[in-house]
């Protein structure tokens, strides 16, 4: 019983999750974004009928090929609205057969930083972090050989998942531990960091199997209140990345393989139970929760449970940037109430805001002292919004109070009520 | 000179919009929050009430007469005391008149209130508007805000004094009497609270109403 | 498809349950007060009770808003808690003036509930002791009778005794032992005399996040230190800080007045000094004024800074962690 209220701890629902291991799908049609939907079209090879192997290059774009996640034949083209990445011009490619394209695999002794990034690049590598590629990411963050700064700066596989639902790369990390490491190990000497840790806060009895797998020094287990903060207050820079990143670096250079299959953790109330699946990029959502026996009228959000954004075509494909996909059952709008003022979203807030001044200040209209609360220091991460007894959507309003800056005027007929 | 005090009618009903202003709409103490000391320590009885009415009219018009003629020809530095001093005379004055001939007994429970009064009117309000305009729409400004200040406070002295003692001006009166704490300045303050809502909740509804005519108009 | 914001869970603290939590304190300080007095308190409390949330359903239908919201529960915590600081022979229309008083006056004109600046059971009750004072503090000799009779006035016939915050302030030391004065054996009020009741009662709501152990701690703490370090000149160290302490609305204000979330400041370096200030106002009160509910006096006056000290403290805390942080940055640059 914590007696002082500091930070959010979420309820734990995932350990049914994790007993289950890692699902298969099949699929019939994958729907693979190629451009971004105004790009003029580049793939003008890309004829329906043309038949394409998993793995198999597609097109390029900015260098980096796009792959087909599956073997199959074109269908054709189309433009789909993605609620994360706006408009995009995808294939759509009919399942046949199960040929596979491989990359030829280079020798770990050959293996120079530089060819590192030009292979992550080759396998077409997203971090499912933030859907960034991760070549991008890691070329930012590379350092000049000897650097002094190599010493501060830590690389990180995230695996905290402190969302309510989200298992999946816990799950990855169940499943191939090594190979995790591996890849991580190889994305530290490309950047040349020296020090790089798997951050995670699984379950004690499955920490210590981790732990015996890859090592006590490389598993760092972090605090499990939501959000994560335990990186912010230590000495080093951290650069995250993602777990499945990891992975799919660690078999692209072991084995050849191109990343063409996600792992996401599908859950949400309208789901009998929640599940990890692999799925292959590209998968229609509408496709994978009839795989998963989603009840009829759910409402699809992509992301976790505490800022995922709602998605409302079901046939949006399932591209990097997510791990957890929701269906939940539709509800009864709440009307929020009036803030009563208990204080706990002063009390949950990370960024030591102080979110009800900030929603009482903008809602009077007072903008020119909502600087002063430094509304800018939020991140969204909505801990305010669900601790509210009252209902109240505060962490929207703290976002857009501080993303206007406090110049944001929303100016309404005044009803002289 | 002939011309300058001509009145016209645009002057009658400027003067008259000055008036209604003061007195009602942009009421002197539930809208300018002025004068509040006297209606809430002294304003329990209604005689008291209309004493202070009366005391303010004496001092304001004649000072406010005196600022918007003679006041513009003194130099700056000597404004301000002589305002003063002059307040001081007709303060002096009306004391003596209500000691010597009206009520000593009721000059006894004022004293302290007269110069308050006078002295909070008068910086606030008279110095700041009187100098700017004639001296009609001085004396009309300082009418007004006798009438209002008036206003409210035989309101709230008469709603005070039947409600603790069960009297109007000293007679008694048939209303269900409240204890005697009912006359108590915080009773006062809440029901100047309530006025003052009163008052703009009736100002937003008026706004709101002629806003909604000249739409109709223009339609 | 229906759309919604993130997060799209959230906990399951509603602003009811909370209320729900407060309005609990019944049950234990009514079965008290009904074996006391018999069931005339039991009368008065849903009497208070009724009469908030009726004003609280009239002020609704002026401000044509549902009737509905007058049922969150805020409006039955103000009446309950000005039902148990009468006395148990206070006429049946006294906690309902109080009532009134604080729906219509001190919450309905502010904008209702969450906007209140003043606690509108505490100034309820301030009237009350201000206005009725003959009503208020007359209390019957505890267990005197089988039970009070139940007509509007209670006849003279009853015995009448003096309260401990009387005793005190006329310097006579009450005939009570520190464990009868835990126990609520003392002539008083409905529900504040029950010290051990009232405190197990603030565990409780410390324990659902009903009340904030940022306010809560600090009150309790400094009122201890306090009667510890200025005992009563003519009595024993000891009892000296029972008896202050069990005087007047002290744990009453503890748990019941300082609690309300709306009028108490929400950041805990604020709320922290609210308790401590509030305390320290209680304390002084009881030893220099006079009157018995000084308590409400304080918890009024401290609701006026409530504001100041929220905002202020959160200022200094956010200057004082980014000096530290920045600091930290010097050095770690250097």
């Amino acid at each position: 019983m914590q007696l002082f209220l500091r930070g959010v701890v979420l309820p734990f629902q995932k350990g049914k999750t994790l007993e289950r291991g890692i699902e298969e799908m099949t699929v019939s049609q994958v729907r693979v974004p190629i451009a971004p939907g105004d790009a003029a079209n580049p793939i003008a090879h890309l004829e329906a009928g043309t038949p394409v192997a998993c793995g198999g290059e597609l097109c390029r774009n900015d260098g980096m090929p796009v792959v087909s996640s599956v073997s199959g034949t074109i269908e054709g083209t189309v433009v789909t609205n993605h609620p994360l990445y706006g408009s995009l011009l995808c294939a759509d490619i009919e399942v046949a057969g199960e040929a596979e394209e491989r990359m030829t695999v280079v020798p770990e002794e050959e293996l120079t930083p530089e060819l590192i990034l030009q292979i992550a690049k080759e396998a077409a590598i997203y971090d499912e972090l933030d859907g960034i590629p991760l070549w991008q990411k890691l070329q930012q963050w590379t350092l000049p050989e000897n650097d002094p700064a190599a010493l501060h700066s830590l690389l990180v596989a995230d695996a905290t998942e402190n969302d309510i639902f989200g298992s999946s790369a816990w799950a990855v990390l169940m499943e191939q531990p090594k190979l995790v490491l591996f890849g991580l190990q190889m994305a530290a000497k490309a950047i040349r960091f020296n020090r790089y840790h798997i951050a995670t806060m699984l379950p004690k009895r499955r920490r210590r199997t981790l732990k015996r797998a890859i090592g006590r020094v490389n598993v760092y287990t972090v605090g499990d209140e939501y959000p994560v903060t335990a990186f912010a207050d230590r000495d080093v820079e951290t650069y995250r990345i993602g777990v499945q990143a990891c992975l799919a670096l660690g078999r692209a250079l072991k084995q050849g393989l191109r990343h063409t299959a996600a792992i996401v953790t599908v859950a949400g109330d309208a789901l009998p139970a929640p599940r990890n699946m692999r799925v292959p990029f590209g998968t229609r959502l509408s496709e994978l929760l009839t795989a998963c026996q989603a009840k009829q009228g759910y409402r699809l959000i992509l992301g976790d449970s505490m800022m995922g954004v709602n998605c409302p075509d079901p046939n949006t494909p399932l591209w990097p940037g997510i791990t957890t996909v929701l269906a939940m059952q539709p509800r009864g709008v709440r009307i929020p109430g009036p803030c009563i003022g208990c204080g706990r979203c002063a009390d949950v807030c990370h960024a030591d805001l102080l979110p009800y001044e900030i929603v009482r200040r903008s809602e009077n209209m007072h903008y020119e002292r909502l600087r002063h609360l430094s509304p800018t220091d939020c991140d969204g991460c909505g801990a305010c919004s669900y601790v509210c007894p009252a209902g109240r959507n505060v962490a929207t309003e703290v976002l857009r109070a501080g993303q206007s800056n406090g110049l944001f005027l929303n100016w309404e007929e005044d009803d002289d009520e | 000179m002939n011309k300058s005090i001509k009145v016209t009618r645009r002057h009658i009903r400027r003067n008259a919009q000055l008036f209604v202003e003061n007195a009602v709409t942009d009421n002197i103490v539930l809208i300018q929050a002025l004068g509040l000391c006297p209606i809430i320590a002294a304003g329990d009885s209604l005689q008291k009430g209309v004493a202070l009415t009366i005391c303010t009219a004496v001092v304001l018009i004649p000072l406010s007469f005196f600022i918007a003629t003679v006041g513009n020809w003194l130099p700056k530095w000597l404004r301000p005391a002589a305002y003063v001093v002059l307040a001081a005379a007709l303060l002096v004055g009306t004391a003596y008149v209500m000691n010597r001939y009206v009520s000593p007994e009721l000059f006894g429970e004022l004293h302290l209130f007269i110069p308050l009064m006078a002295v909070n009117m008068l910086y606030t309000r008279s110095i700041g508007f009187s100098s700017l305009v004639r001296p009609l729409s001085t004396i009309v400004d300082a009418l007004g805000s006798t009438v209002g200040f008036g206003l409210v406070i035989c309101t709230i002295s008469a709603l005070r004094e039947a409600l603790a003692f069960g009297t109007l001006w000293g007679k008694p009166v048939d209303v269900t009497v409240l204890p005697q704490e009912a006359s108590s300045p915080f009773v006062a303050f809440i029901m100047l609270g309530f006025m003052a809502a009163l008052l703009q909740w009736s100002r937003q509804r008026i706004t709101a109403f002629l806003k909604r005519k000249e739409a109709e108009d223009d339609e | 498809m229906s759309r919604s914001i993130a997060p799209h869970i959230r906990t399951e603290a509603r602003v009811g349950k909370m209320m729900f939590d407060i309005l609990l304190a019944a049950i234990p300080l009514g079965v008290f007060a009904y074996v006391n007095y018999g069931p005339r308190p039991i009368y008065i409390l849903l009497f208070s009770v009724l009469a908030a949330v009726l004003s609280e359903m009239l002020c609704c239908v002026m401000r044509r808003r549902p009737i509905t919201a007058a049922l969150d529960g805020s409006a039955a915590v103000t009446g309950l808690i000005i039902g148990l600081v009468m006395s148990p022979m206070a006429p049946y229309w006294l906690p309902m003036v109080g009532a009134a008083f604080a729906i219509f006056v001190v919450k309905a004109p502010f904008g209702g509930t969450g906007r209140n600046v003043f606690n509108p059971a505490a100034a309820g009750i301030a009237v009350l002791a201000y206005c009725f004072p003959q009503q208020m503090f007359t209390y019957p000799v505890i267990n005197s009778v089988e039970s009070l009779p139940l007509g509007m006035t209670v006849p003279d016939t009853v015995i009448t005794a003096p309260s401990l915050a009387y005793q005190l302030g006329n310097e006579v030391t009450p005939q009570r032992t520190t464990i009868q004065l835990l126990l609520g054996d003392f002539a008083g009020p409905i529900g504040t005399t029950a010290g051990l009741i009232l405190l197990a009662f603030v565990g409780y709501l410390l324990v659902h996040r009903t009340a904030s152990p940022w306010v809560v701690l600090p009150y309790f703490g400094t009122c201890l230190v306090l009667t510890w370090l200025f005992p009563l000149p003519f009595m024993t160290a000891a009892m000296s800080t029972t008896t202050q302490l069990c005087a007047g609305y002290v744990i009453f204000a503890g748990v019941f007045l300082i609690n309300d979330p709306v009028t108490a400041p929400r950041f805990w370096l604020g709320r922290l000094l609210y308790g401590v200030l509030t305390a320290v106002l209680v304390m002084l009160l009881q030893r220099v004024g006079r009157s018995e509910a000084s308590a409400c006096f304080a918890v009024l006056v401290m609701n006026a800074f409530a504001p100041i000290l929220d905002r202020w403290s959160w200022y200094f805390w956010h200057w004082l962690t980014r000096l530290i942080r920045f600091r930290k940055e010097v050095k770690a640059y250097e």
